[in-house]
């Protein structure tokens, strides 16, 4: 799957508007802004459908996947013939910080939306694959955390080089930061 | 004092949220420090008779609280347990360092959470206690390396 994506799920009482733009995008942020809730709405429509009062409408498939739901998919296999689909993690969900896991996610065409504050050092993301959530004209939508210019100030940077990582390739490479050093 | 160990240990509860959906009890509803961190975090209201009133949902059950309330209100009110306390964002972060100050509070972390380190903080691994902020950042990306 390639391209921005998008899950717009509301109720009466709420409405969450997502766009997605990259295979991995990490919510975090504060206490009290939706993050689970926007889960469990999800999980509620996925299990009772137009029943469950709650409407949606979305660019693709999706899901949303627990511990339990990894392990079987793992052991059914069944993880490996899903394609193009959104997958939604809540925190706390132990696999999303295994190789296994960071592995499987290197060779799908899922999205996966991952709410989760710790660092997930087995995946390869970028900052700007890191949101919050807030509430914009009466809907809940993803904010960037920090834009280019907000991450560092070059200028008065005792760093001379960094790791860079090529999206394309996976490769991580060092970089000087200034041409004329 | 508040104590930090940086990351997860397995004897932790790594879910407060859940522990809390498990283990609540409706007499923490009726203290004062529990309705102001259920206003201030969660902006609802706690009524005289413990009930909860979301200004969007109306009333709700202590389950629909957010996770990091639930974890301020286990931080409050058990002691038998150490928290991963990375299921508070870090507008929960002031509430911590006060539950701190009060009595030792042991608890488990996984993300850098914005404390302004009003008061002393123990690092746990290994044993440093942080008084600035600066101190605090640098012992915690020591320990996450």
């Amino acid at each position: 799957m390639r391209g921005n994506q998008f899950l717009k799920i509301w109720n009466k009482m709420i409405s969450f508007n997502i766009e997605i733009k990259n295979k991995l995008t990490i919510i975090v942020g504060d206490s009290a802004k939706g993050k689970t809730r926007l889960i469990n709405m999800i999980s509620t429509y996925l299990e009772y459908g137009k029943s469950s009062g709650i409407h949606v409408c979305a660019s693709t498939d999706f899901e949303v996947w627990t511990n339990k739901d990894w392990r079987k998919g793992i052991r059914n296999d069944d993880i490996y013939n899903l394609k193009n689909t959104l997958i939604f993690i809540d925190a706390n969900q132990k696999f999303v910080f295994s190789e296994e896991f960071a592995s499987y996610v290197n060779s799908s065409t899922n999205y996966f939306i991952l709410i989760n504050r710790k660092p997930l050092k087995e995946l390869s993301y970028s900052f700007k694959d890191i949101y919050t959530m807030d509430i914009i004209k009466g809907e809940h939508k993803l904010l960037p955390v920090y834009n280019n210019n907000e991450i560092f100030d070059f200028s008065i940077s005792p760093i001379k080089s960094v790791i860079t990582e090529d999206r394309k390739s996976e490769e991580l490479n060092e970089t000087s930061l200034f041409q004329d050093e | 004092m508040l104590k930090i160990y940086i990351g997860s240990r397995d004897e932790s509860i790594y879910d407060p949220s859940t522990y809390f959906d498990n283990t609540f009890e409706k007499e923490w509803l009726f203290d004062e420090d529990v309705k102001r961190m259920i206003k201030d975090i969660d902006n609802s209201e706690v009524g005289d008779d413990g009930s909860i009133h979301c200004p969007i949902f109306g009333t709700i059950p202590p389950r629909d609280l957010s996770g990091g309330v639930k974890t301020l209100i286990l931080l409050k009110f058990d002691k038998t347990e150490i928290f991963d306390i990375s299921a508070c964002g870090g507008n929960c972060a002031s509430w911590i360092e006060e539950l701190g100050n009060r009595e030792d509070i042991e608890v488990d972390l996984g993300y850098l959470m914005p404390f302004k380190v009003k008061y002393p903080i123990l690092l746990l691994n290994p044993d440093k206690i942080v008084k600035s902020y600066d101190d605090y950042l640098f012992e915690y990306i020591e320990r996450d390396a």
